[in-house]
């Protein structure tokens, strides 16, 4: 579903913000924390551990609005990723852009701790 | 008289997805301007945009990330005419023809570069890389056309 969402989100992205392309990998992190997650989130994300070569990164997400009131049943903690959909979307952006990348789910404030996504090019 | 005859819109592969055309001066046929629009169109040898790509003595500044630099045909000026074309990071090219006197309709393209985003890619039944078939979207085109004429 975010896979689809972020095909088409792309256009809006760079239609309203008006940003230029990126050097190289970690401008991309960056524009996604700061730009991307604020124009349709509300909110700012960091970008910390990098990789020694620079491929992957995490995504730390201070406050999660998709997951705001939601609670998750105790049968399905720590089995569902209720945010997946960001993954999604993020990796719908880019492929748009040529650029192939992973992203999934380290932790989950749902899941007891905080929001924190890793994706690798 | 000034102003923009004509608006086209390519998808990434290069086929024509919208075209408006506004004083139906000459008209061409629906076929030609799908053939005229992908001649244009870069991402293929054979075609002009690629190949001014080529051409360009402007070295492209590196990095791994220089092939989302858009190069290929930004204006061309004619005695005739100007078409001026704004090419995408996503691969679609919006571009314009227009008459002397010429002005600058970088602005209109970002405009319906946004409408672009705001009626079609959100319309749930319209398709990635077809003809757009949406009112509201030519609507809005429409309107900001003659607010650009008007200006």
């Amino acid at each position: 579903m975010g896979y689809n969402i972020g095909l088409r989100l792309i256009d809006e992205f760079l239609a309203k913000s008006g940003i230029n392309a990126c050097q190289d990998f970690r401008d991309t992190c960056e524009v996604i924390a700061k730009v991307g997650l604020r124009m349709f989130l509300g909110i700012s994300g960091e970008v910390v551990m990098w990789n020694k070569e620079m491929t992957a990164c995490s995504l730390v997400l201070p406050e999660n609005p998709l997951a705001e009131y939601v609670e998750l049943p105790a049968n399905l903690t720590n089995r569902l990723w209720y945010s997946n959909l960001i993954c999604g979307v993020i990796r719908g952006c880019l492929e748009q852009l040529q650029l192939r990348v992973e992203c999934r789910f380290e932790k989950d404030a749902l899941n007891g701790t905080l929001v924190h996504f890793k994706s690798r090019i | 008289m000034a102003g923009v005859v004509s608006l086209f819109i390519l998808n990434r592969n290069g086929s024509l997805i919208y075209s408006l055309e506004t004083q139906g001066s000459s008209q061409l046929s629906s076929n030609d301007k799908i053939r005229l629009s992908s001649t244009f169109h870069g991402d293929d040898v054979s075609c002009i945009s690629a190949i001014a790509a080529q051409i360009s003595p402007v070295k492209r500044s590196g990095g791994p990330f220089s092939f989302l630099q858009t190069t290929g045909i930004r204006t061309l000026d004619a005695d005739t005419f100007r078409l001026q074309c704004f090419h995408t990071a996503t691969g679609v090219k919006i571009f314009c023809v227009m008459l002397p006197p010429y002005v600058d309709a970088d602005i209109l393209l970002r405009q319906v570069y946004s409408h672009y985003s705001d009626y079609v890619l959100k319309n749930p039944f319209y398709e990635l890389d077809m003809p757009i078939r949406c009112e509201p979207f030519e609507k809005e085109v429409q309107r900001s056309l003659s607010e650009f004429q008007g200006r």
